[in-house]
């Protein structure tokens, strides 16, 4: 484990993911080399296949690399045990899936809390933090209702309050607009962008839908495993 | 929370639940039912057959060789003294001791028609306060039992057969010591009723003395039976008790073949052993059945929740507790399985209590009841409920495993 007083929040060094399929070895990621600061807003743009949703996963703690380094807040988090990544991830990342994956027998309150209940937050700490989230993704008026009882943008805003609720250094979006259409979607982002710049939340989302990825202000372009390109988009561009 | 998450995975997918749950009632119910009958045929042997047939029993070493089981060679001739001799032994473990004279004979109706009717019996003389034939005694539909030594009791079929009753009398004609004919005109003083009609048909009672008197063998007995505050004691008690008799009867008339309960049922003890191994079995076939029932409808289930618990996962929460998350889940339903299952095994245990299972005449040649009900015993409930979860535990920790074993991507990846 690496410790180092460091200003970038994330930096992945050299990353390669092989899948075995049989004989047959897939290269998902060849060398990706990649860091993000506080308060960044990252997309990961590229065609199905390339490697956005591995080199997510990887940085998320959900995936191990076969060779390269993750580190994330300054330590070395590629070469931890399944407990420390869980511990990690429960800590430092929050997740938004492209599928919103709410727990469908908790409630919108009980699927926020969630991950505070796992960290041992206390209970009082805990509504205040979630009452402020629900007010945030403007779900107040929905606290008690199941996911099924949800349209997609609010799972999906569920999904937010719930990726912030432990106050993480990093949240991990996957394709958090592919299963909403295109009103919601940029609703969606509008309240991702809200977040990064109101509460400094740093933000690393895939997408391949060129009006969603203008929200960020750093665009990575992903092909073959590699990174081929890095662009930052103007504040003109993104609201235009 | 991990509880609280199972208990409402358990409502909200009630189906894959029902199948546990199920599969777990079932299990516990035929094992609550199996063991249950099981405990009333062993008890039946314990509490009804070993103290009925003595725990200790003394009879002539040629019994077993003689031709005819009931003839009077074999008897043990000074069971007098032998009787005294065990007495004076003082052996605190001993309850009871008596003397039995089983006799072939033939019941003739007391008549002064031109055909009475008649029937080949097996007549056994007892004391009138006899600790033995339990099922006459306690069968008694009429009368009493041998009211001061008096008269004969006899089954209500034998009654029927040779159109006796209750106040009147029967001829019992007996072949004596010197095989001469002997008859006597006896009082019917009760008339019982056993489950076992071959029993009912082939047995009476009378007084010890009066028939050795008829028998003119006096101080003679079939067999002496023992009685003891504890039977595991038998095997203890049959040794000191052939040791005593060795040397006190030495020189009398004959070799004494002293054996305890276990000997003396051996047959019925191994056919027992039998019965229970092959039970057991059978209980052992329902575990499995439901074990493998439980683990596939908890491994299907965990696969198609993948997503939910990758989710779990990728928020945070440890393989470990997902593993006991998944378990808690299960216990639950196997909780309320077992229940159930209690449930329904009480309502097929008192069927079955009321009814009796008819085990068919082989129980009976053994001298078991034809009809055995089950023995409830609150320890067996619970250690079939107990069992019956434990066995659900173990069949979901292979879809718990399975489920810990894959990474969160894996989990993710394969739920989309």
């Amino acid at each position: 484990m690496e410790h180092r007083q460091h200003h970038d929040i994330l930096e992945v060094k050299g990353v390669t993911k092989e899948y075995h399929l049989g004989k047959t070895v897939i290269e998902a990621l060849r060398g990706v080399d990649l860091a993000v600061a506080p308060g960044d807003f990252v997309s990961i743009v590229g065609p199905s296949g390339c490697g956005k949703t591995t080199l997510l996963n990887i940085i998320g703690c959900i995936d191990k690399p076969t060779s390269g380094a993750v580190i994330l807040d300054g330590v070395d988090v590629s070469t931890f045990d399944d407990n420390r990544e869980a511990d990690t991830r429960l800590a430092r990342i929050g997740f938004i899936f492209q599928s919103f994956n709410l727990v469908g027998v908790l409630d919108v309150r009980e699927n926020i809390e969630f991950p505070l209940i796992l960290a041992k937050v206390p209970k009082a700490e805990r509504k205040a933090r979630v009452d402020y989230l629900v007010d945030l993704v403007g779900l107040a008026d929905f606290v008690g209702h199941k996911p099924d009882e949800l349209s997609g943008g609010q799972r999906q805003r569920v999904a937010i309050a719930r990726a912030l609720v432990n106050k993480p250094s990093l949240v991990i979006a996957d394709e958090p607009t592919a299963n909403l259409d295109s009103a919601t979607s940029l609703v969606i982002m509008e309240a991702m962008r809200r977040l990064n710049e109101e509460e400094k939340v740093t933000f690393i989302f895939s997408t391949h839908n060129e009006l969603i990825e203008k929200y960020a202000k750093r665009i990575l372009s992903i092909k073959d495993g590699r990174i081929t390109g890095e662009r930052r988009v103007a504040a003109a561009e993104a609201l235009a | 929370m991990i509880c609280s998450l199972a208990l409402r995975g358990a409502v909200k997918h009630w189906k894959r639940s029902l199948v546990t749950a199920g599969a777990v009632a079932v299990s516990c119910a035929v094992m609550i039912a199996i063991g249950s009958l099981l405990n009333g045929v062993n008890s039946s042997f314990l509490e009804s057959v070993v103290p009925n047939s003595g725990h200790v029993r003394i009879e002539s070493a040629d019994a077993d060789k003689a031709a005819n089981p009931l003839g009077l060679s074999t008897l043990v001739a000074d069971a007098d003294g032998a009787v005294e001799a065990i007495r004076t032994q003082g052996d605190p473990r001993i309850g009871a001791v008596e003397k039995l004279l089983s006799f072939g004979a033939i019941l003739v109706e007391d008549t002064s028609g031109p055909d009475p009717r008649n029937l080949a019996m097996r007549g056994i003389g007892v004391a009138s306060d006899t600790r033995f034939a339990d099922n006459a005694r306690y069968g008694l539909v009429e009368g009493g039992f041998l009211p001061g030594g008096e008269g004969i009791c006899l089954s209500q079929a034998a009654a029927r057969l040779v159109g006796a009753r209750l106040g009147g009398t029967v001829l019992v004609l007996v072949q004596d010591r010197s095989s001469q004919p002997w008859y006597e005109s006896l009082k019917v003083t009760g008339i019982f009723r056993t489950e076992s009609r071959d029993f009912d048909e082939t047995t009476f009672y009378i007084a010890e003395p009066r028939a050795a008197e008829m028998l003119d063998v006096p101080g003679s007995a079939r067999e002496i039976r023992l009685l003891l505050a504890k039977p595991d004691a038998a095997r203890e008690v049959a040794r000191s008790v052939a040791a005593s008799l060795a040397v006190s009867m030495a020189g009398g008339s004959g070799r004494l073949l002293v054996q305890p309960w276990q000997e003396i049922n051996a047959s019925i003890v191994g056919l027992l052993v039998f019965v229970n191994v092959m039970l057991g079995i059978i209980m052992a076939l329902f575990a499995v059945v439901a074990g493998t029932i439980i683990a596939n409808s908890s491994l299907m289930s965990v696969m198609e929740r993948l997503q939910e618990y990758g989710t779990m996962r990728a928020i945070g929460l440890r393989a470990r507790s997902l593993g006991k998350l998944i378990l808690l889940e299960e216990a639950i339903n196997s909780l309320v399985g077992a229940l159930v299952g209690m449930a329904l095994g009480s309502v097929v245990v008192s069927l079955l209590m009321r009814n009796g299972l008819d085990l068919g005449g082989m129980m009976e040649s053994l001298g078991l009841s034809r009809y055995n009900r089950p023995r409830v015993d609150v320890l067996w409930y619970a250690g079939c409920a107990v069992a019956s979860v434990a066995v659900c535990l173990v069949a979901t920790g292979r879809a718990a495993r399975a489920v810990g074993s894959r990474s969160v991507a894996e989990s993710l990846v394969t739920a989309a």
